[in-house]
């Protein structure tokens, strides 16, 4: 076993937490490491408790262990709270001038900024210098990761970071395997959907804030020119799925993203793109608890929730992914899937995939792959109808998928419609019509799920083998792997949640004879989708506090029910 | 020509209904496009749910028919992505005032070129009678057979302060003004409002009041908004004497879609993406 690293940084809201964090996950990112990270915050915007937990590996890791190596304090209750993950080895960095009685190494960093003329949350920076130095990182490379992370006020920045790691010694070695291992790139499960969604062609991102879909907001709205798209931030989220649909309708691929609350909202546009066959993409970002519920939290809740949304009966697509090069290649995917079958594709997200920072090791072409390879139904818009020809909006076909002409196309009256209708778009309530829309809309989910079938709709890891099966899905894929390699265990994640893949899944599951299934839930959705097609869970593992179990934490449930 | 403008669909409407004024002021300056040799193909139709919405069946245009109270995001999605649609919303006054307020002032105060024709029968006629946000006070329907304990809201007013740039109001009983509005309207750059007063034959027929009291009294400096809001507050949708008609308020200011700069290309994301990682 290679180096596995773990750090934590705490301070209050407003001291910089997150960037600093972020810092020393690019740190060890540019040193050649594996690297995830999670910000760990309340719903606060100054005061209380924030930390980062950034784990450094040479495997692969999207996890957190129990035990840290390096604490660094910004105050008292970072102590507090954290000491007792501390091992005999471990070391504490901590403001000298804001923590008093502990041993460790201390740093008069407030003293210090005060000295240099700088501002309070450059306190972050003077503890970051101290870091460098203790695990024995050369002042140029320092320097070089300071410049490029804390651009604010650089130069007084540097100044005060260098200071810090001229302050302490150093107590490790952290070696640079960037040359054997390569430098690798850090993104959130956030901007990873961004992404993606931008490579599948979107041209524009409509969303309201909601904690924690907010960053791909931010993300693309910060970008928006580079990349070609419009972002807006309407009234509300009632609005932003519609003026996604509008734009659908024109022909321009839109989606929008919320969290549980502003779903409950679209459900209403959600049902209506169902009927009127429109395509839309939805990232839904599940956080803890119904209600306005603990924004900040994890939680993968809304499953079902998001699998029965709407009202009515149509098809949709949803894939949960685990982490950022998932959510990159799956946004890719849901796009396309919207706009091939003329349905709502939901991305299902939760906290901890959003905003974990995710090493992302992604070939983009083979990421493109997985979508072009795929044998759906080719791309059924079309932009010219011959003079005299008459266009019908929802004319009939083998595998239900009507030609879709945007509005404004030569030659065609595009007339789309949320009330049952005739293929011409006109409404109707002939019983033989409304049967023929359920039809249609069946013959869609059918040739969706024969698409499906040629593509990797499920994870697997861990060993192949073996007799017993560890069951997950979204953020706990990686921890889960993690475990089951350690326990000999199979691994097993379905991506694709509806249509649920139940023949890939049955056949990872040949050979198995005993299942665990471990959910960040109470009740256990996935336990009882798979339920309902005969696979029924040994044991389960339910985790409901908001945060991710640590490796520990899941490796000690895991001997329990073995 | 005119005639195909209008769709193979049975009308249910009601005899008398002030939806067939709205309904062929539409289709003549439809039609007026089609003799400007303006293209058809560009006009898009987003209607609302109730009685009105039935027009995108029967007008054969493009058309959304989209869901109660929601024409207007519909329509903001669909400027905003094609800047050369004319975009037409024909919306309720339950519809738009009261589910779909909310749009509404946004659109308003976005100022998007999207021309919004509230068909405001004063009542919900789809569904058999209620009282809406501009019924009269103590406006006796199914859902308030003791009287609406509401007063009516002025939506001119409303519409005027949340920064709508063409105001202006018609009467389903005088056709040719109102398609003068609705004319007027679609060619303004920017937010045009249009509030039709429209009878509705079979749970509020004001026919005889709006015969009687409207009066077209148009501003006589279309920019003055003190001059606006004096001719708006005149009839407050309950008692007085005169109803006033005409247009009321335009100004010019930047167009909400202005604001956005195009689209890029198919095939631009991919590019986009790979520089975006190279330089992480
Ligand atoms: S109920 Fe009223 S508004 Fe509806 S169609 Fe009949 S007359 Fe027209």
């Amino acid at each position: 076993m290679g180096l596995d690293f773990s750090v934590i940084i705490g301070g209050k809201a407003g001291e910089g937490i997150s960037s600093a964090g972020l810092t020393i996950a690019r740190i060890f990112s540019r040193l050649g490491y594996y690297v995830y990270m999670d910000f760990d915050h309340p719903s606060l915007i100054k005061g209380g408790h924030n930390f980062s937990v950034i784990r450094a590996s040479e495997e692969k890791t999207g996890s957190l262990r129990e035990g840290i190596d390096i604490l660094i304090a910004l105050d008292k209750n970072t102590v507090n709270i954290h000491k007792k993950r501390l091992k005999p080895e471990s070391t504490l960095i901590f403001d000298s001038d804001s923590v008093k009685k502990v041993s460790g190494t201390p740093v008069p960093a407030k003293q210090i900024v005060i000295d240099s003329g700088g501002i309070p949350v450059m306190i972050n920076s003077c503890l970051l210098g101290a870091f460098c130095r203790t695990i024995g990182l050369e002042r140029g490379f320092t320097r070089s990761v300071i410049r490029d992370e804390m651009p604010v006020k650089t130069e007084k920045n540097l100044e005060i970071a260098m200071k810090g790691y001229d302050y302490v010694s150093e107590l490790c070695n952290i070696p640079d395997i960037s040359e054997a291992a390569g430098r690798k790139k850090i993104l959130s499960g956030n901007e990873a959907v961004a992404l993606g969604l931008v490579y599948a062609g979107l041209d524009a991102y409509i969303s309201y804030p909601m904690s924690p879909a907010s960053g791909i907001l931010h993300f693309l709205a910060g970008n928006s020119d580079s990349f070609g798209i419009k972002v807006i931030h309407p009234e509300g989220e009632i609005a932003a799925v519609l003026m996604a649909e509008g734009f659908a309708c024109a022909g321009r691929k839109a989606a929008t993203g919320t969290s549980g609350g502003g779903f409950c909202l679209m459900t209403e546009g959600l049902s209506y793109a169902g009927i009127a066959e429109i395509p839309l993409v939805i990232v839904l970002a599940q956080r803890q608890s119904p209600g306005t519920g603990a924004p900040t939290y994890n939680a993968q809740s809304d499953l079902l929730f998001a699998s029965y949304a709407g009202h009515g009966e149509f098809p949709r697509f949803i894939a949960a992914p685990a982490n950022s090069m998932q959510a990159f290649s799956w946004s890719v995917i849901a796009m396309d899937i919207a706009w091939d079958f003329q349905i709502p594709s939901i991305i299902l997200m939760d906290r901890t995939v959003c905003e974990g920072i995710y090493t992302f090791e992604c070939d983009l072409s083979s990421a493109g792959e997985i979508s072009e390879n795929r044998n759906i139904s080719e791309s059924s818009v079309i932009h010219s109808v011959p003079k005299g020809e008459k266009y019908e909006r929802y004319a009939d076909s083998e595998d239900g998928v009507s030609p879709f002409a945007p509005l404004g196309t030569k030659n065609a009256v595009v007339k789309i419609n949320g009330k049952t209708h005739f293929r011409s778009g006109i409404s109707t309530g002939d019983p033989e019509m409304l049967q023929w829309l359920a039809d249609k809309r069946e013959k869609k989910e059918n040739s969706l799920k024969s698409a499906l079938d040629k593509i990797k709709c499920v994870h697997a890891g861990g060993t192949s083998d073996s007799e017993t099966a560890l069951i997950c899905w979204g953020s706990l894929s990686m921890l889960c792997e993690e475990v089951a390699e350690k326990f000999s265990l199979k691994l097993i994640q379905p991506v694709v949640m509806v249509p649920f893949p139940e023949k890939e899944m049955k056949k990872e599951l040949s050979g198995i004879k005993r299942i665990i299934i471990a959910e960040d839930n109470s009740t256990g959705q996935l336990s009882l989708i798979l339920k309902g097609m005969g696979i029924h869970a040994d044991k389960q593992i339910l985790s409901y506090k908001g945060r991710q179990m640590t490796v520990e934490e899941l490796s000690s449930k895991i001997s329990e029910v073995l | 020509m005119v005639k195909n403008l209008i769709t193979s669909e049975q009308n249910t409407w009601c005899m008398g209904c002030g939806n067939f004024s709205v309904e062929h002021s539409l289709k003549e300056v439809f039609a007026g496009m089609r003799d400007d040799s303006k293209s058809l193909d560009e006009v898009v139709l987003v209607a609302g749910i109730g009685c009105h919405g039935k027009i995108a069946d029967y007008l054969n245009v493009n058309s959304v028919y989209s869901l109660h109270g929601r024409a207007i995001p519909f329509a903001t999605g669909i400027k905003l992505a094609d800047n050369n649609l004319k975009v037409i919303c024909c919306v309720g006054d339950g519809d738009a005032y009261a589910e779909g307020l909310e749009h509404l002032i946004f659109a308003a105060k976005r100022n998007i070129d999207i021309t919004v024709i509230v068909h405001d029968n004063r009542v919900y006629g789809l569904t058999t009678g209620q009282y809406t946000p501009t019924s009269p006070y103590h406006f006796k329907g199914r859902s308030t057979p003791g009287g609406s304990p509401e007063r009516p809201v002025n939506p001119l007013s409303l519409m005027l302060v949340s920064g709508a740039t063409y105001i202006a109001r018609s009467y389903s009983g005088r056709k040719e003004h109102l398609a003068g509005i609705i004319r007027a309207g679609i060619e303004h750059k920017g937010f045009s409002y249009i509030e039709v007063l429209q009878i509705c034959a079979s749970y509020c027929d004001m026919t005889d009041s709006y015969e009687e009291k409207t009066e077209i009294r148009n501003n006589e400096n279309l920019t003055s908004y003190s001059g606006a809001e004096e001719i708006i507050n005149i009839w407050n949708y309950d008692n007085g004497k005169e109803i006033p008609l005409g247009e009321f308020y335009q100004v010019n200011k930047s167009a909400y879609e202005d604001e956005f700069s195009p689209v890029s290309d198919v095939n631009s994301g991919k590019t986009s993406v790979t520089e975006f990682l190279d330089g992480i």
